[in-house]
């Protein structure tokens, strides 16, 4: 498990070294090489300029054993010949990751001492262009699903991926659903069964939360029972907002999305009133650092990687345990403000 | 004990008229026989019991103990035998070691939701155990919800129309369409499950249940599954019919005018406790009342008398919705609270008569009393003007549609 590796690495690797090694990165390399512009920003394309010899494995580059990259990843420390390209990806996966450098001690700073996961509580998706199937995929969901990247309000706004609309599309998206989880601080909630017979389906799972009189509803979304199945519901959760014996309410429609591809990671990310009640309630961890312990042996499932298809689909993995990280971050945070 | 006497008599007569019958029901995949004399068998065993008045009369024991109708019954059965038939049940034989007919399974489910009695006590009652009549039903109810949603509907023109006419005959109210009530399913939670959420305002944990019927006490719509610590103008807000309403796509039919050039909406009529809408019109507070206000409110209180008394029925008829349910699946209550007023409603439309002395003889909602909701909408408020406006001008001049 990635927390349970000290932070300084084993046997000379270091983070990025155990990244690689758990695939988590795209390392495509053809069709990084196609691309006009952030051609020059793929991983591989960093990783092949630091270690020649790698490079010439371009294609088995994704399926290599892990003892191989950790080998590699030795070897390429010895060459540096692009140090301002390598600080560029640094700064990139020191979103993904708490480094120990300027990053993590502001995070760390503002988390006035507590513990926390080593993964970055709101980084940028790779949303760099490539024509891999996999990737696209993944942006699509990123588009049409803004609630399934992580939000928070620390969370570093720049983003060295060029000037990718999608990234502030995503952006109002955290900032709406951030606002959402705001509003629901110190509300109870349920999960209720409602049988309406005006509506088509009469059957519906919703979460009511109450503080006193005000109540709100929250659609509940089914959690996902296999991997990459599609379980959401097409409509957004309708929101119920406002005191009893008052004006009446406005029925505030979510803009949600109604993506036709989902995967485990983006709806569970999607759900983040369910989510956070949920997970907080059921599994309560003392401590932060054993949630990517949980959510890792799932995205490094021997199926998953046995498939060999894509490393993305580990970075998916990743968005939902740091997703995981980061709710529990923001309890965290309400915590400290009570 | 005379009668007793007599119906065993009947019985034999009636089992020694119905097992040649029976056999030809069984199903050839089914090695084991069908149990279907279980009407003889339960009436046997049960009319007997001490304390309870179990009518002589056949039929009407029948009736006594599953609320409907033999042919009611049977309709029932029709509903959802292929769903009883068509999933095995493993474990349901009874101690004799005979499959459960549909017939058997209908009626323990029926029981179960008519009399309210524990599993074990229905159980005994058929001869079954516990954990049967705890399957039984719930694939009843799972059957029949699915099975009878024909039989809780929003009308179609015509039929709005009809209910219209019949409101306006009966309590003078132009373009009513229903009336509207809520009530409480009280229940028993598990200390790890209790929330304040559920616990309603005489602390007692009930799911809630809202209502609309027409003019013959058939539930047109139903709300159910929320908590009981809402206040009904909150529920009201949480469901499709507020959506659809305020959107304009339910009640929006007719407008009638009157003879001075106002106009007149379809609405229902609700308590106190809901707001005043242009499509819900609540009763005049009952302080300084004119006399046309005072008529109004009484043909309001008649016409919604209506939703009262359905509910009362419906908790009397289905004693499980009245009991104090000890601990239930929240998940699965609301589809009990369905399926009662599906069955409900199958009485109304198969022409059963709904037996007055099963219903509850008070209020369905005893013990709560009706918050006020003070919201009123200015649109409704006129509505409710013009409604008062022409009843007090007792209907002197016909309206024009």
């Amino acid at each position: 498990m990635l927390c349970s590796v000290p932070p300084a690495g084993k046997s000379g690797s270091n983070w990025l070294d155990r990244l690689r090694s758990n695939r988590g990165f795209p390392t495509t390399s053809s069709d990084n090489n196609n691309d006009d512009n952030n051609d020059n920003l793929g991983l591989d394309h960093f990783l092949r300029n630091q270690n020649p010899s790698e490079s010439t494995r371009s294609n088995s580059g994704s399926t290599q054993s892990d003892q191989e990259r950790v080998a590699n990843r030795t070897h390429e420390k010895e060459h540096q010949p692009q140090q301002q390209l390598y600080n560029l990806m640094s700064n990139v996966l020191s979103e993904l990751f708490f480094m120990d450098g300027d990053n993590g001690n502001t995070q760390s700073s503002k988390l006035s001492g507590k513990k926390f996961p080593r993964k970055q509580t709101a980084p940028k998706s790779l949303t760099t262009s490539t024509t891999n199937n996999n990737t696209h995929l993944q942006r699509e969901e990123e588009e049409k699903s803004p609630a399934c990247t992580p939000k928070d309000e620390n969370a570093p706004t720049t983003a060295s991926f060029g000037s990718d609309n999608r990234l502030t599309k995503v952006k109002e998206g955290n900032v709406e659903a951030e606002e959402e989880e705001r509003e629901l601080v110190g509300y109870s909630a349920s999960e209720v069964t409602v049988i309406d017979t005006s509506f088509g389906v009469w059957k519906s799972e919703k979460v009511v939360f109450r503080r006193k009189n005000v109540w709100k509803v929250r659609e509940k979304r089914r959690k996902v029972r296999s991997f990459g199945r599609k379980k959401r519901k097409g409509s957004g959760g309708c929101d119920v907002d406002d005191g009893d014996d008052e004006i009446v309410g406005e029925l505030m429609k979510k803009p949600k999305v109604s993506g036709s591809e989902s995967v485990a990671g983006s709806n569970r990310g999607q759900n983040p009133q369910n989510d956070l009640r949920e997970e907080v309630c059921k599994d309560t961890p003392d401590d932060l650092t054993q949630v990517p312990k949980k959510r890792f042996p799932f995205s490094r499932s021997p199926k998953k990687s046995g498939k060999g298809s894509s490393s993305v689909i580990l970075i998916k993995g990743m968005l939902s345990s740091k997703k995981h990280g980061e709710k529990l971050l923001k309890k965290c945070h309400e915590d400290t403000r009570r | 004990m005379a009668p007793h006497k007599k119906s065993k008599k009947s019985k034999r007569e009636l089992k020694k008229l119905k097992k040649p019958k029976s056999i030809s029901i069984v199903v050839s995949v089914e090695p084991k026989a069908i149990e279907s004399d279980w009407w003889d068998t339960f009436w046997h065993k049960n009319s007997s019991t001490p304390g309870c008045s179990v009518p002589n009369d056949e039929a009407e024991a029948f009736k006594y103990y599953f609320r409907v109708s033999k042919k009611t019954f049977s309709y029932i059965c029709s509903l959802v035998r292929e769903d009883l038939i068509s999933r095995p049940p493993s474990g349901l034989i009874n101690i004799e070691g005979r499959l459960l007919s549909v017939e058997k399974q209908v009626a323990i489910a029926l029981r179960r939701l008519a009399s309210g009695e524990s599993q074990v006590s229905v159980g005994a009652a058929f001869g079954v155990g516990q954990s049967t009549v705890s399957q039984v039903t719930w694939r009843f109810i799972e059957a029949l919800e699915e099975r009878a949603k024909h039989h809780l509907k929003w009308p179609d023109f015509n039929r709005m129309e009809e209910i219209k006419s019949k409101f306006e005959a009966s309590f003078g109210l132009l373009n009513c369409c229903g009336a509207i009530d809520a009530t409480h399913i009280i229940m028993t939670l598990p200390a790890v499950q209790t929330s304040d959420d559920w616990c309603d305002r005489e602390n007692n944990y009930s799911m809630l249940l809202q209502g609309i019927v027409d003019h013959e006490m058939r539930f047109l719509d139903i709300v159910t599954g929320w908590p009981g610590g809402m206040t009904v103008s909150r529920l009201l807000k949480c469901t499709g019919f507020f959506k659809l309403c305020e959107a304009g796509e339910r009640l929006n039919g007719n407008v009638r005018s009157l003879s001075g050039g106002e106009e007149i909406g379809e609405f229902i009529v609700g308590g106190v406790g809901y707001p005043l809408l242009p499509w819900l019109i609540t009763p005049y507070e009952s302080n300084g009342l004119s006399t046309f206000m005072s008529t109004f409110n009484s043909m309001h209180e008649a016409a919604r008398l209506l939703a009262m008394r359905a509910f009362s029925q419906v908790k009397g008829s289905w004693r499980i919705l009245h009991k104090v349910m000890w601990r239930p699946d929240k998940q699965k209550l609301p589809s009990i609270i369905l399926v009662c007023c599906l069955l409900h409603n199958i009485m109304i439309d198969c022409g059963d008569n709904l037996l007055q002395d099963v219903a509850l003889p008070g209020h369905h909602d005893l013990g709560y009393g009706e918050l006020c909701c003070k919201q009123v909408d200015p649109v409704g408020r006129t509505q409710r003007e013009n409604l008062a406006k022409y009843l007090h001008l007792g209907k002197e001049k016909a309206p024009s549609k």
